[in-house]
C-alpha cells in the first residue's frame, strides 16, 4: 500500500495540520472522545490506513475501535512536525491526538524565524540538518513503498518558507525517487508580514527548483470561497473563517491521495499527477479545485448524486470561485496545459466522457494541449458524502501569480527595504536576490512563450 | 492445448477478471440451454477447464494466469472471488508506473520479470500443453503497456516457439491520459515487433456498443469489459479439432500484418432479448458485416478505401453448422487482398455447443486494412506531442530519450503504411 510523509512547517503548516489530521481520522472512522466507531464498509478501505499512519505489524486497522486503541497499538501519524516557538505544534503535544505523533518527530525546540527566510532557510536548516535528516530517515524506514512527501507550509514568514524550502531542497538531495508534493499557502490578501514578498520570491525559487509538483493556495482564494460560497449554506451557522480555510486545503489533500489509498475502475496513482499534468521541467504549479464545498462531515443526504447533481459539481469545480487560487481556468486568460478530473462516489465512466468533452469545447489550448486531460474514478467518496470531484490544471494563468508575487518584491527592492536583515545572515549571498528574481522571471516567460502557441478556438 | 495469460496493469487485470467470469458461466451454462447432450457437454466442459483453468488438490478450479500490477489494490478486487482462485500474483513494485511507458519498461519491470518468468516457467512445466501465451494490457497507462511491452519481449526469446498473442485496449481518442498517445505508440511498436499477433480493442468502439447496441445508459468499464470477455472466450473457447495456432495462421498470412479485430453478433440488450425470434447464421453474419465498416464519420476526409482483408476467421458456436449460402455474404473476394488464394481469404470454425445460453452465437476475426485508422490516431497525436517535445522530460528520466522515440515512430510508421497500402 502507497504511503506519505506528511512534513508540515512553521505555525501554518502546523495550523493546516490540525485539521488534516482529525479529518484523516474521521475518514477511518475515528474521532476524538468517541467511544465507538463507524466502520467503513469495504476491506480494502482498511488497508488504506497504512498510507497515512504506521502500524506495528502483529496489528491492522480493523482491530481498532477507538482513538484510544490506536494508541495503545502504539499506532504513528506519517508526520513531522518542525516549529519553532512551541504555541502549534505543542497544541499536538498536549490535544487529543497527541500520542500519535511521535516525540522524535517533533522538531520543535529553536527561537523562531522572525519573519525571514534567510533565517529559517541559510541559518537553521543548516543548524538543524543532521537532527532533521535523521527524523527523516527514520520515518522512511518506517514505510515498505513511500510514494511522495506532501510539504505543507506558508511562503510568507521565515519558518515556512526558509525551512520548508530547506528541507525540500534535503529532500532532493537524498531521496531523489520519491515525489516531492508541495502545498503552500500564499498569504496573499493577509500580508500581515513586511517582509512577505521576499520570502515568498526567495521560497518560490526553490519550489520551481526542487519540487515534484506544486498546489499553490492563496489566502485570498481560501477566504473568498470560504466567506462567499460556504457562509451562504444554510447549514452552517457557525463561522469559523481560519478553520475553514485550512479545511479547504486539508480536503483538497485528501482528494488528491484518494486514488493513491482507495481503489477505483480508474485509479489515479499521485505519481501520475507528474507524468500527466508537467509537460515541460519548471512548469509544476498546479491549480487546484474541488465540489462539493463543504465542511468535513457535514452531512448531506444519503442517496445517489443525480446526473444533474454531478453535472453542477463539475462545473463547478472549474469555475474561478472553486479554485485554491486566483484564477479562472477557463477565462480570457489561460491557456490550459494540462487538467486532471478524478470523481469519486456516484460519478461514472460516461458522465466523465461528457465532462471531458465539455472541457475541450469551453477551454483554450495550445495545439498539442487539447487531448492533455487525465480522467480518474475512486469508488470511495469523502465521508458523509455520496460525490465528489477534483479538479487540477495546469495554466498560463499561473503566470499571474508569479507576476503578483514579483510586483510586491520589487516594490520593496527597489529601495533595498529590509535588505540588510537577509544579507547579514550567514550563508545569504546578495546574489539570491537577483538569482529568485531571474527564476520567477523565467516562468513568466515559458508561460508567455505557451500562451503565444496558443492555437486558436 | 491450453493458454495461460498474463494480465498487466489496471486494464488487463480487470479484463481478465471479466474473461475467467465469462468463462466460468459459459463452463456452468445450464445443460439444457447448451443445445448438446450430458455426455457432448461434459467433453466441451473438460476440455475448456483444461485450457483455462488447473484443478488443484482439493478440486478447486485455478486460473492459468499471471496476474500482474506495479500497485496491489487492483488485483486485490481481482482475486476477491468465490468460484475460482489465481495462484499468481506479481505486484510489488511500490507504486504505479505514473502512466509512463518508459516507467514501466525499463525500471519497474526490472522489480518484477524475474517473478514473472518464474511464473511462466511453473505454468508451462506443471502443464506440458500450454500452447499461447496471451498478454492484456492497456495502452494508455505505464504498467500494461512498458512491463507488458518488456515481459513479452523477455518471453519471445524464451520461447521463441510458442503462440505469443496480445490483447491491447487503446485509449479514448478524446483523451484520458495525456501521456496515452506516447505509450501507445511505444507499446504498438514494440508488441508487432516481438508478439505474432495482436487482439487491437478500441474504448471508443466498445463504448459505442455499450450505448448504442445495449443501450446501456451509463456505460461503466464492467460493461465494456464483459463486452470484450464475451469476444474473447467465445473466440478461445473449445473448438471441434481446431487449435488456437489453426485460427492464428489463417489471419495472418505475412509477417507484418498482425493486428486483429474481433466483432461478435448477437448483441441485443436484456429487454429485446426476451423478445428475439430464433435467428439464422445468415442474419447474424449480415450484422456483422454492417458492423465492420467502421464508424467513418470519425474518420471522414481522411479515408476514403475500400475494405481489403488479408485474412478473416469465422467461428460459429450453435446446433447448426455455416452453410455455405452463410459464408457468401462475407467470402466476396472484393473483400480481400489479391495476393492470399482464394481458399486461405476466409476461415471458417464451428462447435456444436452452445456458447453460454446463445442458441446461435458467432465472432469474426479480421486482419484488414481499416486497423490503419487506429494506428494513424495515435500516431497524428504522438507526433503533435513530439513536435513540441512535450512531456519528454518524463521519458528520459527513465532512459528512452529522442532517437529511442524516433526509432519507434519509425517502426509505426512502417505498420501505418502497410496496412494503409492494403
Ligand atoms: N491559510 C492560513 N494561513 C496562515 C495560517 N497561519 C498563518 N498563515 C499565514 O501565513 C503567514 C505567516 O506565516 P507563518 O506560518 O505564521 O510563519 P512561520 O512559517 O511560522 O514563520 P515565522 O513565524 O517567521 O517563524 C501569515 O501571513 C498568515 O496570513 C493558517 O493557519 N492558515
Ligand atoms: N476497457 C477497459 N479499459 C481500461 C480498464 N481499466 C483501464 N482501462 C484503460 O487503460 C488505460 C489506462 O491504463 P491502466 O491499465 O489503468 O494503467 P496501468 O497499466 O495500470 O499503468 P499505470 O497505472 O500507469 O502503472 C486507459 O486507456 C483506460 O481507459 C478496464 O477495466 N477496461
Ligand atoms: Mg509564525
Ligand atoms: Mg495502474
Amino acid at each position: 500500500m502507497t504511503e506519505f510523509i506528511t512534513i508540515q512547517v512553521g505555525q501554518c503548516g502546523n495550523q493546516i495540520g490540525s485539521t488534516f489530521w482529525p479529518a484523516v481520522l474521521d475518514e477511518y472512522g475515528f474521532q476524538a472522545g468517541k467511544t465507538t466507531r463507524k466502520r467503513p464498509t469495504s476491506t480494502n478501505f482498511e488497508s488504506s490506513f497504512h498510507s497515512f499512519f504506521s502500524v506495528p505489524s502483529n496489528n491492522k486497522c480493523g482491530d481498532f475501535n477507538t482513538l484510544a486503541d490506536l494508541v495503545g497499538a502504539n499506532v504513528k501519524a506519517r508526520s513531522i512536525l518542525v516549529d519553532m516557538e512551541d504555541s502549534v505544534v505543542s497544541k499536538f503535544k498536549t490535544g487529543p491526538f497527541r500520542s500519535l505523533f511521535d516525540e522524535k518527530c517533533i522538531v520543535s525546540n529553536y527561537p523562531g524565524s522572525g519573519n525571514n527566510w534567510a533565517e529559517g532557510y541559510c541559518y537553521h536548516g543548516p543548524l538543524y540538518r543532521e537532527r532533521l535528516l535523521n527524523v527523516i530517515q527514520k520515518a522512511v524506514d518506517k514505510c515498505d513503498s513511500l510514494q511522495g512527501f506532501i510539504l505543507l507550509f506558508s511562503m510568507g514568514g521565515g519558518t515556512g518558507s526558509g525551512l520548508g524550502t530547506y528541507i525540500l531542497t534535503l529532500l532532493a538531495d537524498y531521496f531523489p525517487h520519491v515525489e516531492r508534493f508541495v502545498s503552500c499557502v500564499y498569504p496573499t490578501g493577509t500580508e500581515d508580514v513586511i517582509t512577505c514578498p521576499y520570502n515568498m520570491a526567495l521560497a518560490t525559487r526553490h519550489l520551481i527548483e526542487s519540487a515534484t509538483c506544486v498546489f499553490p493556495i492563496e489566502n485570498r482564494a481560501l477566504f473568498d470561497i470560504v466567506t462567499q460560497t460556504l457562509y451562504r449554506q444554510s447549514s452552517i451557522v457557525e463561522f469559523r473563517p481560519f478553520f475553514d480555510m485550512n479545511n479547504l486545503v486539508t480536503n483538497m489533500l485528501l482528494h488528491l491521495t484518494s486514488g493513491s489509498r482507495f481503489s477505483g475502475s480508474m485509479n489515479v496513482d499521485i505519481n501520475e499527477i507528474n507524468t500527466n499534468m508537467v509537460p515541460f521541467p519548471n512548469l509544476h504549479f498546479l491549480s487546484s479545485s474541488f465540489s462539493p464545498l463543504t465542511r468535513p462531515a457535514s452531512k448531506l443526504p444519503p442517496q445517489i448524486t443525480s446526473q444533474q447533481v454531478k453535472y453542477e459539481m463539475f462545473r463547478n469545480s472549474c469555475s474561478r470561485s472553486n479554485q485554491l487560487i486566483k484564477i479562472d481556468p477557463l477565462g480570457a486568460n489561460s491557456v490550459l496545459l494540462g487538467s486532471t478530473l478524478i470523481g469519486r462516489g456516484d460519478f461514472s465512466l460516461s458522465d466523465m466522457r461528457n465532462y471531458v468533452d465539455h472541457l475541450q469545447t469551453k477551454g483554450r489550448f495550445t495545439h498539442w494541449s487539447r487531448k492533455a486531460v487525465k480522467v480518474g474514478l475512486c469508488d470511495v467518496p469523502p465521508i458523509s458524502q455520496t460525490s465528489a470531484i477534483l479538479t487540477l490544471f495546469n495554466t498560463t494563468a499561473m503566470r499571474t501569480l508569479f507576476s503578483y508575487i514579483l510586483h510586491l518584491y520589487n516594490k520593496l527592492y527597489q529601495k533595498k527595504a529590509h535588505v540588510h536583515h537577509y544579507t547579514k545572515i550567514a550563508g545569504f549571498d546578495v546574489g539570491f536576490f537577483s538569482e529568485c528574481e531571474d527564476s520567477l522571471l523565467n516562468n513568466i516567460g515559458l508561460y508567455t512563450d505557451m500562451e503565444n502557441a496558443r492555437q486558436p478556438n | 492445448m491450453s493458454i495461460l495469460t498474463l494480465q498487466f496493469g489496471q486494464c488487463g487485470n480487470q479484463i481478465g477478471k471479466a474473461l475467467y467470469e465469462e468463462l466460468y458461466s459459459d463452463i456452468k451454462t445450464d445443460v439444457s440451454k447448451t443445445g448438446v447432450g450430458k455426455k457432448a457437454n461434459v467433453e466441451y466442459v473438460t476440455e475448456s477447464v483444461k485450457k483455462w483453468f488447473t484443478v488443484n488438490k482439493s478440486g478447486a478450479l485455478e486460473v492459468r494466469s499471471i496476474l500482474i500490477d506495479t500497485e496491489s489494490k487492483v488485483v486485490a478486487n481481482v482475486t476477491a472471488n468465490g468460484h475460482y482462485k489465481f495462484r499468481n500474483v506479481v505486484a510489488k513494485s511500490h507504486g504505479g508506473a505514473a502512466n509512463n511507458w518508459a516507467y514501466g519498461y525499463t525500471t519497474k519491470s526490472e522489480l518484477l520479470t524475474k517473478d514473472i518468468q518464474d511464473g511462466v516457467r511453473k505454468e508451462i512445466e506443471r502443464d506440458g500443453t500450454v500452447l499461447g501465451i496471451m498478454g492484456i494490457l492497456g495502452s494508455a497507462g505505464g504498467t500494461g503497456s512498458g512491463v507488458g511491452s518488456r515481459t513479452l519481449e523477455i518471453l519471445r526469446d524464451e520461447y521463441p516457439k510458442k503462440l505469443i498473442t496480445g490483447v491491447v485496449v487503446l485509449p479514448y481518442k478524446r483523451g484520458e491520459v495525456v501521456t496515452q498517445s506516447y505509450n501507445s505508440l511505444l507499446t504498438l511498436a514494440k508488441l508487432c515487433n516481438v508478439t505474432d499477433g495482436i487482439y487491437l480493442y478500441e474504448n471508443d468502439t466498445m463504448h459505442k456498443m455499450c450505448s448504442k447496441l445495449l443501450s446501456v445508459a451509463n456505460v461503466t468499464f464492467l460493461n465494456i469489459n464483459s463486452l470484450i470477455a464475451q469476444q474473447l472466450a467465445a473466440t478461445f473457447q473449445p473448438l471441434q479439432n481446431t487449435s488456437v495456432w489453426d485460427i492464428h495462421k489463417s489471419l495472418t498470412p505475412h509477417p507484418i500484418f498482425k493486428l486483429i479485430q474481433v466483432k461478435s453478433a448477437p448483441h441485443v440488450s436484456k429487454e429485446y432479448l426476451k423478445f428475439e425470434a430464433p435467428t439464422t447464421w445468415s442474419v447474424l453474419i449480415n450484422q456483422i458485416r454492417n458492423s465492420i465498416k467502421p464508424d467513418l464519420q470519425d474518420y471522414l476526409g481522411k479515408f476514403n478505401r475500400r475494405m481489403q482483408c488479408t485474412g478473416n476467421a469465422l467461428i460459429g458456436r450453435g446446433s447448426t453448422p455455416f452453410t455455405a449460402d452463410d459464408l457468401s455474404q462475407i467470402a466476396d473476394s472484393a473483400l480481400y487482398v489479391g495476393w492470399v488464394p482464394s481458399q486461405y481469404c476466409l476461415s471458417n470454425f464451428y462447435h456444436i455447443r452452445s456458447f453460454k445460453d446463445n442458441k446461435k452465437f458467432v465472432t469474426f476475426l479480421t486482419n484488414n486494412n481499416y486497423a490503419c485508422l487506429s494506428l494513424k490516431g495515435v500516431l497524428d497525436d504522438a507526433w503533435t506531442l513530439f513536435g513540441s517535445r512535450a512531456y519528454l522530460h518524463h521519458y528520459q528520466r527513465f532512459n528512452i530519450d529522442e532517437q529511442f522515440f524516433l526509432d519507434s515512430f519509425d517502426a509505426f510508421e512502417t505498420l501505418y503504411e502497410s496496412y494503409k497500402g492494403l
